[in-house]
């Protein structure tokens, strides 16, 4: 029997901004423990807040009758360390924050404020008596400001969402600027069909299901039959990323960990392998890709938490100098089982020289996910506009 | 008791949580996980800002409390401040739960009822990948204020979800079906509805074509018609989003007309299921609160700092997703009232326009927007042959305007899985719900 401890602990400052100003601070600082039995070829899971007492472990223990497989037991003798950005004081942050707000309310006095501003610690480990021992650090500053303008009638206009290691004065000042600077400037859509540079997480929902090595062996993925088959162009490479720049540990729940930090899914536009956890490499002898996930107290279940695009080149490469219509907003969007993706774009700016310029009406954009990755398909810029991930892409806009 | 810092306001929220997950996949269980969490909100106000700490160890509740008046500042005048004085100071309990508690019932008999229902879907060979999935809740809640709110309440419920891959057509297609009970018993004998509803996803799946995008009259069932409540008015009714523009303000005034005369939209906490919330998490009880009534703007929602603000009255939205978060603005019930028609008058006014069925989920703010699971043409006043839609969008403000039908009964939709999420927080168990109802000039990709 191997017994092993994951445990999740969560220390976090929030300021809850309304109308430009700090009106609330919270303090968070819970500890949440997994505790893992493996025997058998099977797992047994229990949970509780805070440390693990002898009842967790012996809950942990009678779950194991529940027959739950996991063939592939404990991932053994591996030990490692990462630790990602610094954790403010709460003076500090506050100090910051009200500089920021403070800042950003002089030069944009026609723009309301709100939201959240928020430093956040969270360790997450994971040891067993097979010596393993894992454990990851990452502190992330975290603004997530909602910007409404004072004359319209909108619930709200845009957002400044900016996330970092540290407290980033300049990048933060930066976002905020160009967002508001482009809102005000309202122009027509433009004439001509231009690129669209669109967040990758907006396709996700898609090819998560279609990439799952369950969905992928099962037949129930629109890519069944595919693997080492070039479906999109070539310039796309999608992997599982943990590395430095990732949002994820460099160990899934599992324990699991890649060469590198990192491994393909799609390479060179050529579909390699789908996403698997223990349970899916055993069942379907799929590579592993660390792609398993659980909250503290669950047998760990497939995710696509660290899929990524690999960049191809800077946004001033890809669009060789032209513009793009840059989608800041696009809530609701769907694709079918045939892969048509079609979403509204409730916000959206022109976007010159990898700057936002002038905002644009709202419009409904899609196309088929096999033309957008494939003969649509322009790059993937080094930046990340909002801290995220984008795509430029052809499409349909209407 | 606690003792709650002089020259301050403060409460204190404690919750006791057990759930249940189990989850077969493709005839195997994968999970079966009883949960019990126990943890305090705590909140501090000095008039200026509000300090707020979460805990898991109910020992150290008045030590916090203690520390987060440290942090503030006294305020000798605090009981004349504006958010204060709109705090409600109710005693009561509430326990309607204790006699049917989840808790009793055996995992064990939990897990037989969802491998019995797993095997419904054995042998069905389009079937490429499914589950069946149960969860459950039993919550209590109790309130402690510093003006004297005692209050304690209980709520449970349970639910049944069968989701499902076909392999038919040219692309594989999800289905995905669920039963909401207030207790374990209501989840049993639904063998025939998960059947009807696998054999007209499987008609769905061999027959459907894509839509030609467009503009098109819709009649929504009663399920989509409450999601379209909850995302084309029901956030916009939230009034947090208002503070501080006297523009909203007044797009906004209660008075203005913003849809048709027999337009009725409505929130309360009062009807049992997923949206039921006796005292909001500020202590507030709960009301019914008319949001437009006869196509006029009657109401929003509130919690006690946006009703000060906007000099209203509470209305019990103030919520938080559980003890790790503040309240915010939030609803509970949301629906839309019943018409004079009947179905078929609004299909013989649709020539041509598509029927939702059922949906996959809704977002909405200016925009709302909803992906269909199954829709339908509209031919001489029948339903007809099925269409694959990716979304359905509208402007909120112009769309109330375009609904000209629906009929009396209004059906109340309840969910164990999923809720509505807000920014940082969610999901966050809501109801929703209304009648059929026709709305022309949808947007439809």
């Amino acid at each position: 029997m191997v017994k092993e401890l994951y445990q999740i602990h969560n220390r976090e400052i929030t300021l809850n901004v309304t109308g430009g100003a700090i009106d609330s601070v919270r303090k968070k600082n819970i500890v949440k423990s997994g505790c893992r039995v493996y025997e058998n070829g099977c797992i047994g899971v229990a949970g509780t807040l805070g440390g693990p007492t002898d009842d967790t472990w012996r809950a942990a223990q009678e779950a194991l009758a529940l027959g739950i497989a996991c063939p592939q037991g404990p991932t053994a003798n591996l030990v490692r360390t990462r630790e990602r950005g610094q954790m403010p004081g709460e003076g500090e942050l506050i100090a910051w924050a009200e500089h920021i707000l403070a800042t950003l309310k002089a030069e944009f006095p026609r723009f309301i404020l709100s939201n959240k501003i928020k430093a956040r610690e969270t360790v997450t480990t994971l040891k067993n008596d097979a010596g393993l021992d894992l454990r990851e650090r990452q502190c992330q500053i975290v603004v997530s400001l909602v910007v409404k303008d004072e004359q319209s009638a909108n619930v709200f206009d845009t957002f400044i969402h900016h996330l970092s290691p540290a407290l980033d004065t300049a990048a933060v000042l930066d976002a905020g600027r160009q967002v508001m600077a482009a809102h005000e400037n309202c122009i027509p859509m433009p004439q001509a069909q231009l690129p669209v540079v669109l967040g990758v997480e907006n396709l996700l929902g898609a090819l998560y299901d279609a990439l799952s090595a369950k969905n992928l062996s099962r037949g129930a993925s629109l890519l069944s039959g595919k693997v080492g088959q070039k479906l999109f162009d070539g310039k796309l490479t999608m992997v599982i990323d943990r590395g430095e720049d990732s949002d994820v540990p460099f160990f899934d729940s599992e324990g699991t960990t890649l060469p590198g930090d990192r491994t393909a899914l799609i390479e060179h536009g050529v579909l390699v392998r789908g996403l698997a956890d223990k349970q899916c490499a055993d069942e379907f002898g799929a590579d592993l890709t660390a792609s398993g996930a659980a909250d503290y107290d669950d047998v760990p279940q497939l995710t696509w938490r660290g899929m990524d695009v690999v960049p191809t080149g800077t946004l001033e490469e890809i669009l060789q100098g032209g513009d793009a219509i840059y989608i800041s907003t696009a809530s609701g969007g769907d694709t079918t089982p045939a892969g048509d993706f079609a979403t509204p774009v409730q916000t959206a700016y022109l976007m010159h020289g990898g700057r936002l310029t002038a905002r644009l009406p709202e419009f409904n954009f899609g196309g088929s996910i096999f033309d957008l990755l494939g003969s649509g398909y322009l790059g993937c810029p080094k930046e990340k506009p909002d801290s995220s991930r984008v795509l430029v892409l052809k499409g349909n806009i209407r | 008791m606690y003792q709650f810092p002089a020259n301050f306001y403060s409460d204190v929220r404690i919750e006791d949580v057990t759930n249940t997950t189990i989850k077969f996949e493709n005839g195997k269980l994968r999970q079966r996980k009883v949960r019990t969490q126990k943890g305090a909100f705590l909140r501090l106000y000095d008039g200026k800002r509000w300090y707020y700490a979460s805990v898991t160890d109910l020992a150290s509740v008045q030590s916090e409390l203690n520390a987060l008046a440290a942090m503030a500042r006294p305020n000798e005048d605090i009981l004349r401040d504006p958010v204060v004085r709109r705090f409600q100071v109710n005693r009561d309990e509430v326990l309607r739960y204790q006699e049917k508690d989840l808790r009793r019932v055996p995992a064990a008999e939990k897990q037989a009822m969802v491998e019995h229902y797993a095997k419904l879907f054995e042998g069905v060979r389009e079937i490429a990948t499914c589950f069946a999935g149960y969860v459950d809740t039993h919550s209590e809640r109790w309130f402690y204020s510093s003006l004297g709110a005692d209050i304690h309440y209980d709520y449970q419920h349970a639910g049944l979800a069968m989701g499902y891959t076909l392999k038919v057509g040219n692309a594989p297609t999800s289905g995905y079906d669920r039963k909401f009970s207030l207790d374990f018993e209501g989840l049993k004998g639904h063998e025939d509805y998960f059947r009807k509803e696998l054999a007209s996803s499987l008609d769905y799946a061999k027959n459907a074509v894509p839509v030609e995008p467009g503009t098109y009259t819709c009649v929504l069932a009663p399920v989509v018609t409450g999601v379209f409540a909850h995302e084309s008015f029901g956030h916009k009714s939230e009034s947090d989003f208002m503070l501080g523009s006297e523009t909203m303000r007044k797009e906004w005034a209660i008075g203005t007309r913003v849809g048709s005369d027999s337009l009725n939209i409505l929130d309360s906490g009062i009807p049992e299921g997923s949206g039921y919330v006796p005292y909001d998490d500020e202590g507030t009880r709960a009301t019914k609160t008319y949001l437009v009534k006869n196509g006029i703007l009657a109401g929003r929602l509130h919690s006690a700092a946006t009703a000060a603000a906007l000099d209203e009255a509470v209305t019990g939205n103030a919520r938080a997703k559980d003890f790790e978060f503040e309240p915010i603005v939030r609803m509970t019930t949301t629906y839309i009232g019943g018409g004079e028609d009947t179905l078929e008058d609004l299909l013989a006014g649709a020539e041509g326009g598509i029927y939702i069925s059922d949906l996959s989920y809704g977002t909405g703010m200016s925009t709302f927007t909803i992906a269909p699971s199954r829709a339908y043409r509209i031919r001489g006043g029948k339903i007809a042959e099925p269409v694959r839609v990716s979304v359905i969008s509208g402007n909120v403000m112009e769309t109330l305007h375009k609904i000209d039908g629906a009929t009396k009964d209004v059906e109340l939709c309840h969910s164990a899985f999923g809720g509505c999420g807000k920014m940082e927080q969610g999901p966050l168990r809501v109801s929703d719900g209304g009648s059929y109802i026709r709305v022309r000039d949808i947007t439809v990709q």
